[in-house]
Order: structure tokens, then sequence, then C-alpha cells
């Protein structure tokens, strides 16, 4: 008994630290590029704002330890970011790690959003598709599926705005709400969520075509498996076989893809943020490239990579829920 | 004398296949009956159409493929042919049940076993029977198919059991509402030798006490001779011959159910006499030892497979050596160690007396004169290679000019019974058959001293394997080969041995010439293995001394 | 090969679009001669409609003309997608193959290393490399490069791992054939066709992803680009629809070419029941 329970805390634990190393290597990773940019390292971390001032320039030197050997520059940086300090953003006067816990909320929400819907639309149209395969449902899905599979993602915001902001009005074109009102509750969760709906569903869409093409060959393929046979022997009529044998098992690949394309969904929310005006940290990102603010976007960069691997653990777990095959190992 | 309707009656069955395929029908006119208490066996080999009859009772037929209006299969004064899908799914798993091949695909991996045996009497239940009947009913059925620990069983998933015991599970499903008609499509034939004979007398058990119809499909006459009690031959669709078991066995009519008689292997002795005996052996392999450790995780225990065992081996020149186990004894492993495509962990390898070297030269100069032919002739040839380029390729590498060996392949193929023209084919347009003669041909160019075969013939149709092995026979003399015979079938290794050793868990448990061997095993293990050899009681076995 | 160029002939999506590539292909080199001059050149009024003042599809808010920066946007789009989709594929088949043909502790490490890669969101390491070392057509290529490979790699180690242990590959071994020799003849071109496709669709990526860079002012500031004009087109969204529609729809139909050839190319190239 006591065996299963070191080898649980064993995996988790090996888990943690793989998790942590590749955070460590994602860190060593940033402070290098930093050193391979052209130009002072100095004025790449100052930033372009701040490069103008020398004061700063000097502060910038000595607490990163430039003029000192790279490794102990390399020991002060991650020093740093153990502490949390992702560093000084001269042209907000703001830490960065403010700056970003700031801008947090706006992205989770419209990550997790988008997220929800091109999972969900995903698995019920590829199902539709695949269970009615060659009929023309499925050739109407499936072409969907590949024009929008081969639509730029800010181009297509574009175009639903011009659509239904422009020419329609029935939704805003950007933003995170109506400016100079002082909502509360329901309202301001209603007018909320009227702005999130575009950046919403443009950032959905890519991700809801990929998945549905992929449970829709997933279903195909679970069709053709003895034990969908297996069942039809015994009795079942279609639709048992379909909600009790062929869904769960199609799913499996559909989950692991979830979890691979977690990286490209967050780095898709940074042109639909730029797009849409939504200040999250996508958003940010798009400033600092225009103000040259190297700091804010190695800090962002550091964050949303974090947040992929801990997406990636999540889809794990819920892998090893679906398939008793998988142990906690 | 009366005559009882029988329980099943195929009449005129025809299975329309699309029309883009090779030929029209994949059953043309089939007609058979199953009387209520009887095993009928359907034999054929590959392609014969005997799984499609199967599958076309209930039904199962896959998309595209029909049943003919024509045909009529009648049970219990209904016309299966003419009932819509709702009825249809009354009958299956109630009346008539079905099992199949492959237990480990057949079953839901994602499904508890339990589950998956109660879903067969929740679909016929009408809700009669409460929660707690059906869960114990299931575990009664576990129990009734010899299952050890039925309610461990139930909670289990598919693949924490083994294949026969998931062939076991498949049987308890199909037999939960008491079918009258029980369909079985070779369910023995993707199992090792000893379950097989399990399973085997598990169904005659089975049906004897329920006293059901059996249809029984198999490619197995050793299976035929021991449970059928009539028999069903077809070859392309067709039935050529059927009657009792007696009748069809021992007066065959037909030209093609001889033929498939005598393709069993064991009834021939091929095994030509050692001539002389060497000064020493050719192989001489001394303690050899191999385990492969797979590590899953740092804190969980690694599992171990032992593959060999200590081995002590020699082989003379001249000598056709099989070496007989089930899956898992570790006799694959102990071919590619002595082939140089797996390092033992300790151990030596002799040949004609020296050790074999660890250079590159070494070993290159060693696989000269050692070669082996692999079992599935469908990954033993690289697609995008012309045929004849893969035989001639070991000679050009060994120094012989490309146009020399080039012609040393054409006449191979020849000698291999293939045209010479086959040289500039590739391996996808030649038949399973055809592919191992190649890869025999490639074996030889070589003109190498030991051949080994891995289950050289276990992946082909009956005929076809006798065909093979009768070549491999006919080489063996021509070219002086010494053999090492690796296979999990005991009759085949009857046929062609000199000497048979027979392995388990990766030790050799026995070794003998073959009709020492069967005359009187020593270990319990070969007792084993020959009592589940399949038609043993029936078909004689005559062996050279 | 001849089967596998008529198989495609007869694959009805695969040819769809190869026409339109071809039709795009044709731009790109037809570019200078129907537009010749300088595509940043200021030619008419600004914000002219479409169709009007000999104007195909407009101009922009400097008064250039958009049939003419589509025109040569195509030569930008292909070149970067086809430079930087080979140096991916040669970093990835390279990394992948060692990976999968050496196996034990040093393919294991080289695997993990590419999928340190996977880990970090792609795009944005993109733009924080091409931020850093400067947006130019140089870096854009080796930030597409560096984003794609890993997928390459993991494909390629695959092929060559499940190669690795086929029968006719440990044939080869048996008849004497070298290593490299057991690479180039025996694992390599039955590991091809994968790559080729997966080859064929980072092209598509590589497109939208340079047009997403462009889009968001990284782009080389000296050539003209259909993410550029997409992106100069962002905030006359009300007035100029034109500006910002035609640039896009060059890109769509674009990547659906190549998406469409690619699939069709693995249809043809690797047959599967999965199809029906």
């Amino acid at each position: 008994m006591t065996l299963k329970w070191l080898s649980v805390a064993g995996a988790l634990g090996t888990r943690i630290g793989k998790m942590l190393l590749v955070v460590v290597l994602i860190a060593i990773f940033n402070f290098m590029l930093v050193r391979a940019a052209p130009g002072d390292p100095a004025l790449v971390i100052a930033g372009q704002s701040g490069a103008t001032d020398e004061a700063f320039i000097a502060r910038v030197r000595a607490e990163y330890g430039l003029d000192k050997p790279m490794t102990t520059q390399l020991g002060t940086y991650l020093g740093k970011l153990v502490t949390l300090d992702l560093g000084f953003s001269y042209r907000q006067q703001r830490p960065v790690l403010d700056v970003i816990l700031e801008r947090l909320p706006a992205t989770l929400l419209l990550t997790l959003t988008a997220f929800v819907i091109s999972l969900a639309g995903g698995i019920v149209l590829g199902s539709l598709a695949g269970v009615r395969a060659g009929t023309l449902s499925d050739t109407l899905i499936t072409l969907l599926s590949l024009v929008v599979y081969a639509t730029p993602v800010f181009w297509m915001g574009l175009m639903l705005v011009l659509l239904f902001s422009v020419q329609l009005g029935w939704l805003p074109a950007f933003g995170y709400g109506t400016v100079g009102t002082n909502l509360t509750g329901m309202a301001a969760l209603l007018d909320k969520a009227k702005y999130l709906v575009l950046p919403a569903i443009t950032l959905g869409m890519l991700y809801l075509a990929i998945y549905a093409r992929l449970m829709r060959s997933s279903v195909i393929e679970v069709s053709h498996q003895d034990y969908v046979k297996t069942a039809r022997a015994k009795g079942a009529s279609e639709s048992r076989i379909l909600w009790r044998h062929m869904l769960r098992n199609a799913l499996l690949p559909v989950v692991t893809m979830a979890g691979v394309q977690a990286g490209t969904l967050i780095g898709g929310s940074v042109v639909i943020e730029t797009v849409f005006a939504w200040p999250g940290l996508g958003r940010l990102t798009y400033e600092a490239v225009l103000q040259r603010d190297y700091q804010v976007m190695l800090g962002v960069f550091l964050v949303l990579s974090v947040l992929v691997i801990l997406f990636n653990w999540i889809t794990d777990l819920v892998y090893r829920l679906v398939d008793p095959r998988i142990k906690a190992a | 004398m009366t005559v009882k309707t029988p329980l099943l009656s195929i009449q005129n069955l025809s299975v329309v296949l699309p029309s883009s395929g090779d030929r029209a029908y994949a059953v043309d006119r089939l007609s058979l009956d199953i009387g209520e208490n009887e095993i009928v066996c359907l034999v054929g080999e590959s392609g014969s159409g005997k799984s499609m009859t199967a599958h076309a009772v209930l039904g199962l037929l896959p998309p595209r493929v029909s049943i003919d209006r024509m045909s009529r299969i009648e049970m219990m004064g209904t016309d299966l042919t003419r009932l819509d899908p709702q009825a249809m799914r009354q009958w299956r798993g109630e009346r008539i049940s079905m099992v199949f091949q492959e237990p480990m695909s057949a079953l839901n991996p994602l499904q508890r076993v339990g589950v998956q045996v109660a879903e067969a009497l929740q679909l016929h239940n009408d809700a009669r029977v409460s929660r707690t009947e059906i869960d114990e009913r299931v575990v009664a059925i576990i129990d009734a198919v010899g299952l050890p620990s039925p309610r461990q069983i139930v909670r289990s998933y598919p693949f924490q059991l083994s294949g026969g015991q998931r062939q076991r599970v498949m049987i308890a499903m199909a037999l939960l509402n008491n079918p009258r008609l029980l369909l079985a499509d070779e369910p023995t034939t993707a199992l090792d030798v000893t379950t097989q004979r399990q399973i085997l007398d598990l169904i005659q058990s089975l049906q004897a006490q329920r006293q059901m119809g059996v249809l029984f499909i198999t490619h197995d006459f050793g299976v035929v001779a021991d449970i059928a009690d009539r028999v069903v031959v077809m070859q392309h669709g067709i039935v050529v011959e059927q009657g009792t078991r007696d009748e069809v066995l021992r007066h065959p009519q037909h030209a093609y159910t001889r033929a498939l008689i005598e393709a069993v292997p064991g009834r021939k002795a091929r095994a030509i006499a050692r001539g002389g005996v060497a000064a020493q052996p050719l192989l001489k392999i001394e303690g050899l030892n191999k385990t492969f450790v797979t590590r899953s995780g740092l804190f969980t225990p690694p599992r171990t497979v032992v593959a060999a065992d200590s081995i002590d081996l020699s082989i003379t020149e001249g000598e056709t050596v099989s070496v007989v186990g089930e899956s898992g004894s570790g006799k694959s492993t102990l071919g590619r160690m002595v082939m140089r495509l797996i390092e033992p962990d300790s151990g030596t390898i002799l040949f004609a007396g020296k050790p074999v070297g660890h250079s590159v030269a070494e070993v290159r100069e060693y696989r000269r004169q050692v070669q082996i032919i692999f079992q599935d002739p469908f990954a033993s040839l690289n697609p995008r290679q012309k045929v004849g380029e893969a035989i001639a390729r070991g000679p050009i590498i060994f120094g012989t000019p490309r146009a020399e060996a080039l012609k040393i392949a054409a006449a191979l193929l020849d000698r291999v019974g293939l045209s010479a023209a086959a040289v500039d084919r590739f391996p996808h347009e030649f038949s399973g058959g055809q592919r191992q003669r190649i890869s025999i041909a490639r074996a030889l160019a070589l003109k190498p001293r030991l051949l080994i075969a891995d289950e050289a013939v276990s992946a082909l149709d009956v005929s076809v394997q006798a065909q093979v092995l009768a070549l491999l026979a006919e080489l063996k003399t021509e070219f002086g080969l010494t053999m090492m015979f690796i296979t999990h079938d005991l009759r085949v290794a009857a046929e062609i041995s000199n000497s048979v050793v027979v392995m388990q868990k990766g030790r050799i448990v026995e070794r003998g010439a073959p009709a020492k061997l069967f005359s009187g095993p020593q270990h319990d293990y070969t007792r084993q293995l020959l009592g589940a050899m399949p038609g043993l009681d029936f078909f004689e076995h005559r062996i050279a001394a | 090969m001849t089967a596998i160029v008529r198989s495609f002939l007869r694959h009805p999506s695969g040819m769809l679009g190869l026409v339109i590539l071809l039709l795009v292909v044709a731009l790109a080199l037809a570019a200078p001669l129907l537009y010749p001059g300088n595509p940043w050149d200021t030619v008419a009024a600004p914000f002219t409609p479409p169709r009007t003042d000999g104007m195909l599809l407009g101009s922009d808010s400097l008064g250039r003309d958009i049939a003419a920066g589509i025109a040569h946007g195509t030569r930008v789009s292909l070149m970067i997608g086809v430079v930087s989709t080979l140096v991916a594929l040669l970093i990835g088949v390279v990394v992948g193959a060692l990976s999968g043909y050496l196996g034990g502790r040093i393919g294991e490490l080289l695997m993990r290393f590419t999928e340190l890669f996977q880990t970090i969101p792609a795009f944005l390491l993109a733009i924080l490399l091409v931020a850093i070392l400067t947006p130019s057509i140089r870096t854009i290529v080796i930030a597409i490069a560096v984003v794609s490979w890993p997928q390459v790699a993991r494909l390629t180690r695959g092929e060559f791992l499940a190669l690795k242990e086929r029968e006719f590959v440990q044939a080869a071994r048996c008849q004497g054939e070298s290593a490299l020799a057991l690479i180039v003849r025996h694992i390599l071109p039955n590991a091809l066709s994968p790559i080729i496709v997966t080859g064929s669709l980072a092209i598509a990526t590589a497109i939208l992803i340079e047009s997403a860079l462009s889009f968001m002012g990284l782009g080389d500031p000296n050539l003209m680009s259909w993410g550029f004009m997409i992106g100069a087109a962002r905030t006359m969204i009300r007035t100029a629809w034109w500006m910002s529609v035609f640039p896009g729809v060059a890109i769509l139909l674009t990547v659906l070419a190549i998406n469409l050839v690619g699939e069709g190319l693995n249809d043809v190239l690797n047959p599967r029941i999965s199809r029906q």
C-alpha cells in the first residue's frame, strides 16, 4: 500500500520537477536571447524608452551585473526570477510583474472561453461529420473546416467586425466593456459578454476547425474497430453504440491534441487581442513590441510559457482519467 | 427415418461485393444447415468467404457489401435476410451470438469487462431483471467459462487480462442470454497453442451442456478433426464439399479438400536423416542470457522479461533443428541473438568452433555464413526496392560485381519458383507466399551455411505453407544448408526437423528427435504442448527416426 | 512514381488546390510584368474604391495600388514560406532521424530538447525572436524555421523508430549494409511520404505566421506583404473595407490551395480506409 503511495508521490514529484526544469530552461533561453541581440544588453533590457535615461541604464547595468562574467549574470537573473522579479518597465514605470498580473485575467477569460467554444463545437461538429461520413452534412462541415483552417485569424476577426459591427451593428468592434458606465452584477456581466463574443469566437473558430477534423477522422477510425462490431453483435442500437462505445474512445486523440494546441491558442490570443483592443497579455505584447519594451516582452513570454506548461499538465490528467490504460507514472 | 428441421438453414446465400473488388461475390450460392445440437466446422483459407458467411447470418456485413435477394437464411421459422433492423437487433446476442477472432480488439478498451458482459443482458432485458440480479448472472457466467476469481475479473479492464482470458470473456458475453446458435469466427487462431486447446475444450463442453448449434470457422483441419460433427469446405466463395467429419476426413471427394488435408503439417516426414557426424558442431551456444528491462517511472519497479536463461544448444552441420515454444518463450530472441541482431547479456556463441567477434568486420564476415528469414512476408521486403535489387544487395556488398549479382538474383528467383522476370518488380505485386519465396532467395544469395527461419511459414495459408516447407526441404539438400527453424507449431517441427528443442519462458526444457519426443515426452510442458496439438488423435504422425 | 502522379491527377480536391496554387505562382512570376514599378509608389488618390479610376482593387490610405501590392506580396509570401520550411525540414529531419535511429539516451535527450521547443507558445517565440533580432527577411525566416522544426523532428523520429525495427531493415543489416546505407536506402525512402506531406502543410503555416508578424508590424519594412497591408488597413475598416478584404482573400486562397495539395498528397501517398 505504501509502495503505491510512494510511486504516486514519486511520479508527481518527477512531473513537477520536469515542469520546473522547463521553466528554468526557458528562462535561460530568455537570458541568452537578450545577449544575442545586436547592441548593448543594457540597452536591450532598458528598452527603447529606458535607453534615453542614462541613470536608468547605469542602474540596469549594476542590478543585472552586466560587467560581471556570464555565469554570475545568469545566477543573478535566475535569482531574480525566484523572487518573482521580472524586471522593471521604464515605459510603464512599474515592475513588469505588476503589469502582467493586471492584464492576466483578461487573457484568461478570452482564452478559456475560446477553448471551451472550440472544444465543444469541434467535438459536436466532428462527431456529426464522422457519423454521417460521405453525406451532405459531412461534406459541408469538412469544407467549412478547411476554409476556416486556411483563414488568417486576425483577418477573420476583422471580417467579423466588418460584418457584425460595421454592417449589422449587433456587436461592439473592440474593447473590454462599455466605457464610462458603472455597471454592476448581471448588467456588468452581460455587458462584458457582449464584448467577449467576437474575439472569443474568432479565436475559437480556428481550433474548432482543427478539433472538428480530428474528431471526424477519429470517429471514422473508431467505427472500424472490432469492439464496435461486438456491440452490434450483442444487439445494441446504432445510437447506443455511438454514445457508449464510440465517442469516449474517439475523444482520446482530441484530448491529446488539445494539450498540444494550448501553445498555439495562447499565441493566437496575441493577435486577437490586438485586433479587438482586448486589454490582455497579448495586447500587452503588441504594445511592448511597438515600444521595444523588451523586459515586458520577455516577462510575458515566461508567464505564458508557464501557463502552457500548466495547461499541458491538466490535459494530461484529463487523458489519464479518460483512458484507464495509462497509470500515474 | 425422421428428418429433424435444422436450427439454421442457409439457402443459396450470395454475398455481393462492391464493383471495385477483384471478384463479384464473396460467397456464391452457399447452402448449409446447422442442427440444434451439433458443431459444424466451416473450413477454408483466406479469401474463401467463410467469415463473410457468418457475418451475413447476423447482418453484420461491412458497408457496401450486401446479401443477394435470392438468398434465404431461415431460423425458427423466420427468414433473417428479410428482417428490419430493429427486429434483427432482437435476435443478435439473444438467439444467435457471435465470437470473433481477435480478443484484444474485440473488447472496448475503456470499459470494465463486467460492464461489457452485463450489456449483453441489459440489451435484451426489457427491464424485467433487477440490477443486482444482472450482476449475479454476470459473475455466474464468468465463472462458468472457467475464469478464476470472477468478481475480480468483472472489475478489470481488457488490457489487464491475457488473450485466453479475454476470449473466455467474449464467450461469456455471447452465452449470457442462452442463445440457440453460436457463430465462432476463428476464435482460437490468435491464441497460443495451449490456450487454443483450453478454449476448444471449453466451447465443446459448453455446446454439449447447453445443446446449442455451433458454426465454427477455422482454417485448420486439425481443429476440424478435434471438434467437428460435420464439415463444410469452402474455396473462393463456393462450397466444394460437405459431410460428416469422418466422411470428409477419411474419404475426401474434392481435390481441394484433399489438398487441405494433405497440407496439415506433421503428416509427412520431410526430415532427411543426417549423414555422418561432423567433428564439431557448426553452431554452439553456451550459457546465453538475455533479460529485457523496461522502466516506466522513477519510483515504479521496472518490468523484467527473461528472454534467455542459461541456454546451451549445439547444432551439427546438415541438421535441421526446430525451436518450439509459445509467445514469450524467447525463441525469436534466440534466433536474433544467433543472428547478432540483438546482443546477449552474457554467454558465448561459437560458429565452426570459433567465437564470433564484436568488430564490424568480424560480424560482417559472420553474417555471410548465417542468414535469416522472417515471419511477416509484408514487412520483410522494402516496398520501394525492386525484388532483384533486394536479393542482389548481399553479394554486391561483399564484392560481387553488379551485373553478376543480378544474374545470381534471377537464377535464385527461378529456383524458388518465380520467374526470372520478377527481378524488376516491386514487392506489392506479389502474394504472401511469393514474398516468402523472395525472402528465401535473398537469404540464399550469400550462400550461407546456416539458415534461420523465424516463424517463416506461420503467416501463410495452410496450402501455401506446405509448398514453402517443401521448397525449404529441397533447398536444404541442394545447398547443403543447416537450418534452425523457429516455430510455435509442433506439427511443423515434427515434419521437417531432425531434432526438436522445446522452450518455455527463456529456458530449454527438453530436446530430442521428434519420434522420441512424441512417444515419450519427459517434461510436463512438452506433454502439455503435445496434448494441445490440434488433430493429434485423428492424424497419424510418421516421423523418421 | 508515375503511378503516384496519376493518382494525384484523379484526386478532385488536390487538383483544385494545385490549379489555384499554379495560378498564385503564375501571379508571383508575372507581378513585375503586370504591375511594373514599386508597389510602394503612390499611383492614385487615396481611398479609391475598387473598379474606379483604373484601380481594380482600389487604393489605400497613401494612394498605393492594392492590386499591385497583392501581386508583389505573392512573391514575398511564397518565398518566405518555402525558404523557412526548407530550413525547418533540414533541421527537423536531421534531429528527428538522429533521435529515432540512435535511440537510447541520446535519442531521448534530443526528444526532450524537441519537446521543450514545442512547449513554448510558437507565435510568441516568433515575435520575440523577430523583435529582439530586429525585423528583416532573414530574421523572419529564422524565426519561422525555429518555430516549425519541432513538429518535423517529432514526425521523423517516430518514423525512424518504427522503421528501424521493421524486418526489411533487419534483413538489410544481415546482408551487411552499413548504417549509412540503411538510413539512405531503406529508412529514408519509406519515411519520406509523411515528411513531404508535413512539409507542404508547413509552408501554409509559414505563410500564416509571416502574415501575422507583418500584421503586428514585425515584417521586413522594405517588403510589401499581405499581412502588412491588412495591418495598415485595420483602423480604416469602416471607411475603406477593400484595403483589408482583398489581401486577406489572397492569403486565404493561397493557404487553402497549399492545404488541399498537401492533403491530396497525403491521400495518394498513404492510402487509408478512414478516407471513406
